[in-house]
This record gives structure tokens, C-alpha cells and sequence, in this order.
């Protein structure tokens, strides 16, 4: 009942969302469609970094605490930040072909960065995977993350400190059609959370059934 | 490790363009990515070796912190890594045509500063792979990742250096990599304990 609720009010938030970003913002050229990425691929990139975080706060409580809990969550996190970051990088390519012309910019530091967050998390698991498991396992896998959690501060300085990045700092300086990005960018980034704590709260059901199931053997 | 250097400082100038040949920015950065694949192999047996002679209990047991393990096994690597450069770098100008010209102690402390990067990061996750069967690879692919922004700001700086001098341009880069340093390195000698402890 739970969960059919919670996908129900995902489901209308995107609905709406969608609807805001398509139907509620008129282009009147090419550009201003193009522009309409925004939607998709903004929200996006800010609940990867989100959940990165949210990986990373929850391995420095495995580290201080050391409550299997704390994996659990840092582990679904760290899942759902690759997800996202997946269709961070699908959307922001396809977005820099359209408007940039070019699928990929090698000078820009955001660009490079992201990518290089994107692989550091899939070595999180690589190396989980090759670690027997146990509390050894646990504690390695939280250092790394700490470790490289320190990309994602410099994934949202990168821009603000090179000036020379073709990816903008921020959206404000996009052409967008009215009404713009109030309130459609704020509904949109809400509506991806949602989607994006949907997933973390199941797969986090998921490790738990897993974990039961593995101690009780 | 100094064969490594070698090889793949080697078969880069083969693959590139001879019309880039001679460009600064790719023989510095030939140099630096020789740098990280050999300092990959310095930090690997740092506790590989520990591992594999079964000595890392009693290392464990001596009555020094673990950071200062952590310290001891940089500095090593640190040494290596410095007396591979010793022969690579002369080789490479040589084969590359590179002019090493350029103001002595800014180049030295590029060097000292994007080595320190490479050994405190290859050391941790030396640490964190020692347990592991494939360790070569996975540290590869643990470390490289997080190397890449020090790579390349090692690269750009090394390159300004050779190019144009102590250029303000230069300064900032060189900041840069120091900061880089200081938060990887304050990072790392806070996680490490956690990483060693059976």
C-alpha cells in the first residue's frame, strides 16, 4: 500500500513536471527548444551529486558508527548516483551535440570531471566486489568513497573557477521560452528526487532482504 | 619501473603525430602519464609485498601509528618514483626534442608536488587492494581516476614552465596542484587507518 502510494505520487509529480517543461514553455525558435533540455538533464546532474553526497555522509557514519545500515544506504546511494550520473552524461551529451554541435568537449573541466566522478563510482563497486566480504570489505569501501567524494566539490567549482568552460556556471544565463525556469526547473528537480529517492528506498529494501538473508545462513 | 617509463614514453612519441612531436604540451604530458604508470607500479608492491610475505601483522604490531606506516610507505614509493625520473626525463627530451629549459625550482617543485599527488593516492588504495586477487588492475583503475585532474594540471603546468617561464599563469597552476596535494593528502592520512586494520 505503502509503495503504491509512493509511486503514485511520483508518477502524477513527473506527469506533471513534463507537462510544465513541454506544454507550459512555448519555443519560439530551435534554440529555445534545444533549451528545453534543461529540464532533463539539470535535474539530473543535481540529484547525482545528491546522491554521491548522500553515499558519502552515510560512509563516514559507517566509519564512525560502524551500523551495517550505514553501508546499506551509502551502497543504494552510491547505486542510484551511478544511475543518474548515467543519464547525466546520456542527457548532457545529447544536449552539447544539439546545441554545441559537438557530442563531447575535452577543454572543459565540468565535462572531464563528471565523466571522471562517474568512473570513480564504478570503481567503488569494482573494488567491493573484489573485497572478501566482511567489516574489512565495508571499511575499504567507505574510505574510497570519502576518497572520492572529493571530485564532487570540484565538479561544481570547475566551471566557477575556469571561466575558459563552455558549460555554463549556472542556467541563468540560458535562453529559455517562458515561463521559463519558475516554476518548471524547481518541479522538475523535485520530481527527479522523488523518482531518485524511489529507487534508493527500494533497492535499499532490497540489500536489507539480502543482508537477512545472508546472515541467517 | 624504469623500463616501463621507457616503454611508454617510447611508444608515445611513435604513435603522435610528428607534427606534434615537438609541442611542449604533449611531451610533458608523455611525461607525466610514464610518471603515473611507473609510480602505479612503485605504490602496487608497497603492501603487495607485505601481503605476500605475511608481514604485515607484525608491522601492524610495531608501536607506531598507523599514519606514520602510511608516511613511511609514501616516502618510499616517493624515492622510486624520483630515481626513475633521474633517467627518464633527460631520455624523453632527448627523443621528444623537448627543451628542459625553464626556471629550475618552479620545474622541481611541479615535479615534487604532482609526485607527491601520485604516491599519496597509489599508496592508499595500495592498501585498500592488498587483499585482492587482481590487484594490478584494480588499483589502476582506482587510482588513474582520481590522478586525472592532478595529470593534467601537471601537464599544463610543466608545459607553461618549459614554454614561457614563471608566468603568473604558471603560479596558478602550480597553486592549484599544491592544493590538490593538501586535500588528497589530509584525506588519506585520515581514511588510512580504517583502510589498514584487519
Amino acid at each position: 500500500m505503502r509503495w503504491t502510494l509512493a509511486i503514485t505520487a511520483c508518477a502524477g509529480l513527473v506527469a506533471l513536471a513534463v507537462y510544465v517543461a513541454v506544454w507550459g514553455s512555448p519555443a519560439a525558435d530551435d534554440r529555445q527548444a534545444t533549451a528545453r533540455m534543461l529540464y532533463l538533464h539539470v535535474p539530473v546532474a543535481v540529484n547525482t551529486l545528491l546522491a554521491f553526497t548522500l553515499a558519502a555522509a552515510a560512509s563516514l557514519l559507517f566509519l564512525w558508527r560502524k551500523r551495517d545500515a550505514a553501508d546499506r544506504l551509502a551502497r543504494a546511494a552510491a547505486g542510484v548516483g551511478l544511475l543518474l550520473g548515467t543519464l547525466m552524461l546520456a542527457t548532457g551529451m545529447t544536449w552539447a551535440r544539439l546545441a554545441w554541435g559537438h557530442w563531447w568537449d575535452f577543454k572543459s573541466p565540468r565535462l572531464l570531471l563528471s565523466l571522471v566522478l562517474w568512473i570513480l563510482f564504478i570503481a567503488y563497486f569494482v573494488l567491493r566486489a573484489a573485497l572478501p566480504a566482511g567489516l574489512r570489505q565495508k571499511k575499504v569501501a567507505a574510505a574510497y568513497c570519502l576518497i572520492a567524494f572529493l571530485d564532487v566539490p570540484l565538479v561544481y567549482l570547475s566551471t566557477r573557477l575556469v571561466t575558459s568552460d563552455i558549460h555554463g556556471p549556472s542556467v541563468a544565463a540560458l535562453d529559455v521560452a517562458p515561463p521559463a525556469l519558475w516554476p518548471a526547473l524547481p518541479l522538475s528537480v523535485a520530481a527527479a528526487t522523488a523518482v531518485g529517492g524511489l529507487i534508493l528506498a527500494a533497492s535499499l529494501r532490497r540489500l536489507r532482504r539480502s543482508d537477512l538473508r545472508s546472515s541467517a545462513d | 619501473m624504469f623500463v616501463l617509463a621507457l616503454v611508454l614514453v617510447t611508444v608515445f612519441g611513435l604513435v603522435a603525430d610528428p607534427a606534434v612531436r615537438r609541442s611542449a604540451h604533449l611531451a610533458a604530458g608523455v611525461l607525466w602519464l610514464a610518471f603515473a604508470f611507473a609510480g602505479l607500479l612503485a605504490v602496487e608492491r608497497a603492501f603487495a609485498s607485505e601481503k605476500e610475505d605475511r608481514t604485515l601483522p607484525g608491522l601492524l604490531a610495531a608501536p607506531v601509528q598507523r599514519q606514520t606506516i602510511f608516511a613511511a610507505k609514501c616516502l618510499t614509493s616517493f624515492a622510486l618514483l624520483l630515481a626513475v625520473q633521474v633517467f627518464t626525463v633527460p631520455i624523453a627530451s632527448l627523443l621528444f626534442e623537448y627543451s628542459l629549459s625553464g626556471p629550475v625550482l618552479p620545474l622541481l617543485a611541479v615535479l615534487i608536488l604532482g609526485d607527491a599527488a601520485l604516491v599519496i593516492l597509489g599508496t592508499l588504495a595500495s592498501a585498500m587492494v592488498a587483499p585482492t586477487r587482481a590487484r594490478g588492475p584494480l588499483l589502476t583503475a582506482l587510482v588513474l581516476p582520481l590522478l586525472i585532474p592532478a595529470v593534467l594540471v601537471g601537464t599544463a603546468c610543466t608545459a607553461e614552465l618549459t614554454s614561457f617561464g614563471w608566468t603568473p599563469r604558471a603560479e596558478h597552476l602550480l597553486l592549484v596542484l599544491a592544493a590538490f596535494d593538501t586535500v588528497f593528502a589530509a584525506a588519506a592520512y585520515l581514511v588510512f587507518p580504517y583502510v589498514i586494520e584487519s
